[in-house]
């Protein structure tokens, strides 16, 4: 449906203003219930009437309020409709019991229905709602998969030599593997059993060249143990692993180092 | 104790929830807040003093007792209760009784005459004809025949011989036309 051409049809309009068909009003009210912008305008219109009563405001005489009030007060729980009593011994009032009868029916039907049209609508919006989650997920599921497919396609390069990252003297358990391949240049991380990075910083991993620390790269935070590739390194005695800043920094922060391993 | 002076301000939320305790207070003041808004559009509508008069005092029994029916989702309390004032005088003026009484002034003639009876009596009620006068000629009288007559759109497309699709587009240029106004 075009909401918008739903919208400039002036159906709305002619709901509020109470032109509409029973049929057609029960639509316009499940059409607001799924679509906001409906719903809105709707609002809208209520208001342009609500604008219009208060201009034409007129007091009414005072002793309609303590008319009223007595009212209330004397018959609590009745309305002011006059209900007839229906003889039960006249032909007319059977019809008109009958009648009253059938109407009822359809009217009980009527509403059945429509309970049970705006439940399978609202049971139709969760379901697409579901459904999406679903595709959501299994999307996030099948990157997941793609990645660490070549994850292990680079894993099993012959060249890849494994660096195993140790825990250091008076620091939290953590370790950490480096996959290097010296001729490639290419610098695989595992994070796996590295505790999460303290709020609001990063780890950093290092590579020792030449006696000094070369930057190769930040730990993204995702949260998900994955096998992360790194800066490239052509030549290094050792790596190490420290806790930086967010974004990294230009030279290790040497007392926040967690973890580190020989070539 | 709510009291009456237009100082006190109550959500509507507040006051639906006590109306539904069945708080007469709650109901005094909805009395007093709203009243003389619905008392003016029923007076547009049956016209005759002492009918809007009984038709005001059924309204807000009907908003006493009915309450509970009263869904926020489907608008405001003050359309809600709009609603009820305006169904209630448009049965009114459908009704056996209010046609006999107005036998020469029944139906579609109604609505030329509606103006002619407000200048006859002395009612304040007239900023709503103010706004109304703004609007095109054949959107006024969709709108009055609508609105202020209860008459169905297909009614409507019966009487005047134009098509359902007609009116409502004219009925949405008056609201239009009318949300520029009230702005």
């Amino acid at each position: 449906m075009n909401i918008q051409e739903y919208i400039s049809s002036g159906i709305l309009d002619t709901y509020v203003l109470g032109g509409l068909s029973e049929e057609e009003r029960l639509e316009v009210e499940n059409y607001a219930i799924i679509h906001p912008e409906i719903a809105e305008e709707i609002k809208q219109a209520h208001v342009v009437l609500e604008q219009l009563a208060l201009k034409n405001a007129v007091i009414p005489p005072a002793f309609l309020k303590e008319k009223l009030f007595e009212k209330i007060n004397n018959e609590p729980k009745t309305t002011s409709s006059k209900a007839k009593p229906i003889s039960m011994f006249n032909i007319g009032s059977w019809s008109i019991a009958a009648s009253w009868f059938v109407g009822l029916v359809f009217g009980g039907l009527a509403i059945y229905y429509r309970s049970q049209w705006k439940s399978s609508e609202q049971k139709l919006i969760a379901l697409q709602t579901q459904n999406k989650q679903l595709v959501d997920s299994y999307n996030l599921t099948k990157f997941g998969f793609e990645k660490a497919t070549n994850q292990l396609s680079s894993l099993s390069d012959t060249s890849l030599k494994l660096v195993a990252l140790k825990q250091l003297e008076n620091k939290p358990f953590a370790t950490a593997q480096v996959f290097w391949s010296k001729s490639k240049e290419e610098v695989y991380l595992s994070a796996r059993y590295l505790p999460s990075a303290p709020q609001g910083k990063q780890y950093q991993l290092w590579a020792i060249v030449d006696g000094k620390p070369v930057d190769a790269g930040i730990v993204p935070s995702t949260g998900i143990p994955e096998l992360f590739k790194m800066k490239n390194i052509g030549n290094a005695s050792a790596f190490a692993i420290t806790i930086e800043p967010l974004g990294g920094s230009v030279s290790p922060t040497l007392e926040t180092m967690c973890v580190m391993g020989g070539v | 104790m709510i009291q009456n002076d237009t100082q006190t301000f109550l959500s509507e939320e507040d006051l639906v929830a006590r109306l539904g305790t069945k708080s007469k207070d709650a109901l005094e003041y909805i009395y007093d807040h709203y009243s003389a808004s619905l008392y003016g559009i029923i007076l547009k509508i049956v016209v005759r003093e002492e009918i809007a008069q009984e038709v005001l005092q059924d309204t807000f029994i009907k908003i006493w007792n009915k309450i509970d029916t009263y869904d926020n989702q489907k608008g405001r309390l003050f359309t809600w209760m709009l609603n009820i004032a305006r169904n209630l005088a448009i049965d009114r003026i459908r009704s056996k009784e209010y046609s006999q009484f107005n036998k020469t002034n029944s139906g579609f003639q109604n609505v030329s005459m509606v103006d002619e009876n407000q200048g006859d009596t002395k009612i304040d009620g007239i900023g709503m004809d103010k706004v109304l006068d703004q609007l095109p000629h054949e959107q006024k009288l969709l709108i009055e025949m609508m609105y202020f007559k209860g008459f169905s759109q297909s009614e409507i497309s019966k009487e005047l011989d134009m098509p359902l699709g007609t009116i409502k587009t004219r009925v949405r240029s008056a609201m239009t036309k009318l949300r520029e106004i009230l702005r």
